[in-house]
């Protein structure tokens, strides 16, 4: 694979002002407000994760990057040009939350028609489609017509389709869905390494630990409004509170310490084997919206 | 054949009569009807794009509110031009590809082996036999294949593109550098090329087809012979005498007389169009004979038309004959006496008629079909005498070549020899016409040509009464090459009727295999307009909705003629503003308005209005006008060459802004949306 492909990328790779989404039927009455005024920057070999609950606009704004919905109101560039622009796209990788390929086609003749669609020559093509395949593990089933393939390895395939043009920026939306543990492990390993050739990944996803390993700043939406935003570290950091992992304690140390801990007189949070804290985060903001809707946060400070 | 407009030669369809067009929309008067095809086309479009962007600028006023319309406007055309820059053929091709891969997985082969079983079940139920099978045949396959055809592309063209929306698909190819408009002319292309590998396939299938049903030969053995003896006088060993005559067996049907003379060849008569060449040879004291392949079944005929007059009962020129109540007012009739249906052809050369080619030796090849109506019953079977002429326009000079009988629409072919005895004439064409007086005035005027003087000068020259021999090209042919045949009936009461197509001279025949192939160029130009369509609405509509509205245009399509036709009839009581006017004044329909200001107004608005619905119908494609191309060939004439001109030229009028609206659409609809 090429080295850092950083040459003309700017360093702003996303940005939106003031991104409203409002759903309307036909008759232009109002449906839904899927995205309310979000604010965004997202900079050059960054992973961004988009945290929220079901419905809570991350499709939305990934569609919204891509052009594939117009914004109610507010800007969004990416790589530099207006979202609506169809030259962006020769920098974009995008993998949708559902297989949307066309399912009569093959694995190698998918990739080879978006191959086409970038304009590459043949024998490029050839090269990239096979290392793709290569890539996500399905040689054996490179000549299946894809209504034959199972879930996992349409992602996977959807995968392969949205690097064919080796992206600088790629859109993930939930991208270990449907992915057994192996291959979210493979999954995780791609975006890190994308990260690691200078690329800019956002993902969406409500899998925490799948963002906490991989993401370097995330973005919670709740109800189509920005409730988080910052660099993960930062966020779970809760500097009064100590956290001491051992493995194989007995029951004997564990409760001198705990005894330790009274001596001190501070206070017993929690004992026990520890929980993923971005899940307590998260629902904790959750909890939060809910008791004091329309409160918004900004830049990572606590609520 | 029947050709009930007549098709404009292709300078002629270009521009018609734009001159007047032009001065008559400067004023608001009604547009005569022959605007030219590149006038009426800037005219409608420009009306189809004000039409547009009335219904655009309501629909986002009321949406976006006075003040916003012009927001939604810009960004829309900004995103239109966007989709036009950088466009790549590899990047079409690929969705071309790809148009053509999906219909080959659909199992579009079914079709193939479909049209192979609907020829098979044709070969059983059509009658060979028949005495038209030729048009028989061809209709069959000209009808199925169009058919199949339009319904293959009518079903890729409006579903295509819904189906992407619908299955989400779409999402992974617009979010790659594809243009709007890469994608709607790729879907175009791929469609069209499937299309046309179907028709291309069904064509040649169709040609084996109809020339192997129709193909068949005869036998003939001695025994089907009778000798002819020797006639007194005759010389016994003469090569060219009459030796057998007789009928060859029975096949498809029927059978063919025969006459063999002395050295062998063999004469076989003409039945249901076709005959065969039939050779003899001696084998051990026995005469075998081999009756080949038919010959003439399948036809190109090349006519020259001339352009139809007739002559009144007083003698005069009038553009129709009498009516003689027949509702379809396609032919014109004329009775015995001074009546006469002139056709007066212009051009004519010899060397389209070379004497030394075999199908010119008897002469200038003439054929028609008239129509006949009896004002008295009698005999029904008992054909009806007409009488044809010559006559040179310039000189006035006429004679009878012939007087031949005539049935009811039943093609008669007759040559006017090249030299023939006739008693000469010199007849005069009278008539009125309007002139323009140098002040500007129009007055009515009569001619007569040649005028006097000449013709008696002719009269004087041509030694009258007496027969005398004619050369047809040097007596009857001007300069020019302008010469008239004229038409007349000689049964009293009886009439034959007449339309401009019904009479034409047959240049050599085209090649039957190429007039097939611009045939199905036809069909394949019909495929092409629907696929447009389809494409254009299924950029908007869901799949079976684009199908329905796409079904509708070529409906529409189809009866453009009989829709143009009520539009351009004038109403009594005049148009909406008119009418307006006398239901405000309590005037009734008949009255003629007073001169004043307010109906000269409401006149233009009205003209105004009626041009309006009549360029927004020209967006209707005239699928009706393709029909004369299977009529053609069904027929058996062959199709000239400016028809096509004329009609790839009207299916690109159509197909290139129906792909700008197309683009245009897709370009601006929010894709993720629904
Ligand atoms: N095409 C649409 N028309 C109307 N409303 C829509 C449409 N698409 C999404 N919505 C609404 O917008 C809101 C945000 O939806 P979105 O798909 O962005 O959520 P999400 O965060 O991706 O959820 P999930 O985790 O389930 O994928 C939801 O309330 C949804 O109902
Ligand atoms: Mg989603």
């Amino acid at each position: 694979m090429s080295e850092l492909t950083a040459g003309n990328v700017p360093e702003i790779v996303v940005e939106t002002r003031n991104l409203t989404k409002i759903y309307r039927d036909f008759w232009g009455r109002q449906k839904v407000r899927a995205l309310k005024a979000l604010d965004l920057e997202i900079r050059r070999g960054e992973v961004f994760g988009l945290l929220g609950p079901n419905g809570s606009g991350k499709t939305t704004t990934i569609k919204l990057l891509l052009g594939l919905l117009f914004p109610t109101s507010g800007d969004i560039f990416v790589l530099g040009k207006p979202a609506t622009d169809v030259g962006k796209n020769e920098k974009i990788g995008y993998l949708p939350e559902e297989s949307y390929l066309y399912r009569f086609l093959n694995a190698e003749e998918t990739l080879d028609f978006y191959g086409r669609l970038f304009n590459m020559s043949g024998p490029v093509r050839r090269q990239r489609i096979a290392q793709l395949i290569s890539m996500v593990g399905l040689e054996s089933a490179r000549k299946r017509q894809l209504r034959e393939y199972s879930k996992g390895m349409s992602r996977r395939i959807g995968l392969a389709q949205a690097l064919i043009n080796d992206p600088d920026l790629v859109l993930l939306d939930e991208p270990t869905s449907g992915l057994d543990p192996i291959g979210t492990r493979n999954m995780k390993d791609l975006i890190l390494d994308l990260k690691k050739r200078g690329k800019t990944v956002i993902m969406s996803s409500h899998l925490l630990a799948d963002v906490q390993d991989v993401c370097d700043r995330i973005g919670i939406l709740y109800q189509g409004e920005l409730k988080e935003l910052g660099r993960v570290e930062d966020l779970l950091k809760v500097s009064n509170e100590t956290e001491i992992r051992a493995s194989n304690l007995s029951e004997t140390a564990k409760n001198k310490i705990i005894d330790i801990i009274k001596e001190d007189n501070a206070e017993l949070v929690f004992s026990g084997h520890p929980t993923t804290t971005l899940e307590e985060l998260f629902l904790r903001i959750i909890e939060e919206s809910e008791a004091r809707p329309g409160r918004r946060v900004r830049g990572g400070n606590k609520i | 054949m029947i050709l009930e407009k007549e098709i404009p030669s292709f300078y002629d369809w270009l521009t018609g009569d734009w001159q007047r067009a032009v001065l008559e929309l400067i004023f608001f008067r009604r547009i005569n009807d022959n605007p030219g095809a590149i006038l009426s086309w800037l005219l409608s479009i420009g009306t189809l794009l004000l039409a547009a962007l009335i219904v655009g600028f309501v629909f986002c006023a009321v949406r976006y509110g006075l003040t916003g319309v012009f927001v939604p406007f810009g960004r829309a055309i900004r995103r239109g031009v966007e989709n036009l820059t950088n466009v790549s053929f590899a990047r079409t091709w690929a969705i071309a590809r790809l148009a053509i891969q999906e219909s080959i997985r659909r199992r579009i082969m079914i079709l193939v082996v479909l049209f192979m079983l609907i020829l098979l079940m044709a070969g059983w139920f059509l009658d060979r036999g028949s005495e038209n099978a030729a048009e028989l045949y061809m209709t069959f396959v000209m009808w199925s294949t169009t058919i199949l055809v339009l319904i293959l592309t009518l079903f890729l063209s409006s579903f295509s593109l819904p189906t992407d929306f619908k299955n989400k698909t779409i999402y992974s190819v617009v979010t790659k550098p594809v243009r709007s408009s890469e994608l709607v002319f790729g879907r175009i292309l791929g469609i069209a090329i499937v299309g046309t590998a179907m028709l291309l396939f069904m064509a040649i299938a169709s040609y084996f087809f109809v020339t192997s049903e129709l193909n068949h030969s005869h036998l003939l053995f001695e025994r089907d012979l009778t000798p002819i003896s020797v006639e007194a006088g005759e010389q016994s060993d003469n090569a060219k005498r009459l030796v057998f005559k007789g009928e060859t067996q029975l096949n498809s049907g029927h059978r063919h007389l025969v006459d063999v003379f002395a050295d062998g060849t063999v004469n076989v008569g003409v039945v249901n169009g076709h005959t065969h060449r039939i050779t003899s040879e001696k084998v051990n004291e026995q005469t075998r004979y081999v009756v080949h392949n038919e010959q003439g079944t399948l036809q190109a005929r090349v006519p020259v038309y001339g352009k139809l007059d007739f002559r009144s009962p007083e003698g005069l020129d009038t553009d129709k004959g009498i009516n003689v109540g027949d509702e379809w007012d396609y032919r014109s009739f004329i009775g015995a006496g001074d009546e006469a249906a002139i056709y007066r052809f212009t051009g004519l050369q010899q060397s389209t008629f070379p004497q030394t080619d075999g199908n010119f030796k008897n002469g200038l090849p003439v054929e028609m079909t008239l129509g006949v109506f009896r004002t008295h019953k009698g005999n029904i079977e008992r054909r009806i005498t007409a009488s044809l002429s010559v006559r040179n326009p310039k000189t006035g000079l006429q004679a009878e070549v012939m007087t031949f009988s005539t049935e009811e629409f039943v093609t008669k072919y007759v040559a006017i020899p090249w030299t023939f005895d006739g008693t000469p004439q010199v007849v005069q064409r009278r008539g009125r016409t309007t002139q323009k007086t140098p002040d500007g005035r129009e007055e009515s005027v009569f001619y007569s040509v040649p005028d006097d003087a000449t013709a008696s000068q002719e009269r004087n020259d041509a030694q009258f009464s007496r027969r005398r021999t004619f050369d047809l090209f040097k007596d009857f042919v001007t300069d020019k090459g302008e010469m008239e045949i004229w038409l007349q009936c000689v049964d009293r009461q009886q009439y034959i009727g007449m339309a401009r197509s019904d009479l034409y001279l047959r240049a050599a025949d085209g090649s039957v295999g190429w007039n097939f192939v611009k045939g199905f160029y036809g069909i394949w130009m019909r495929m092409l307009m629907l696929t447009a369509f389809g494409v254009l609405f299924s950029t908007f509509l869901s799949g079976p909705v684009a199908m329905i509205s796409t079904v509708g245009v070529m409906v529409a399509g189809f009866s453009k003629a009989f829709m143009i036709e009520i539009g351009l009839n004038k109403v009594l009581g005049g148009g909406p503003f008119e009418s307006l006017l006398r239901i405000m004044t309590q005037q009734n329909m008949v009255v003629d308005l007073p001169k004043s200001f307010s109906t000269t107004f409401v006149q233009s608005a009205d003209n105004v209005y009626s041009m309006f619905m009549r360029l927004l119908g020209q967006a209707i494609p005239p699928l009706s006008d393709y029909s004369v191309y299977d009529g053609a060939v069904v027929k058996g004439f062959s199709i000239p060459s400016y028809w096509l001109m004329n009609h790839t030229i009207m299916t690109l009028a159509y197909a290139v802004p129906l792909f700008i609206v197309a683009y245009l659409i897709l370009s601006n609809r929010e894709v993720a949306k629904s």
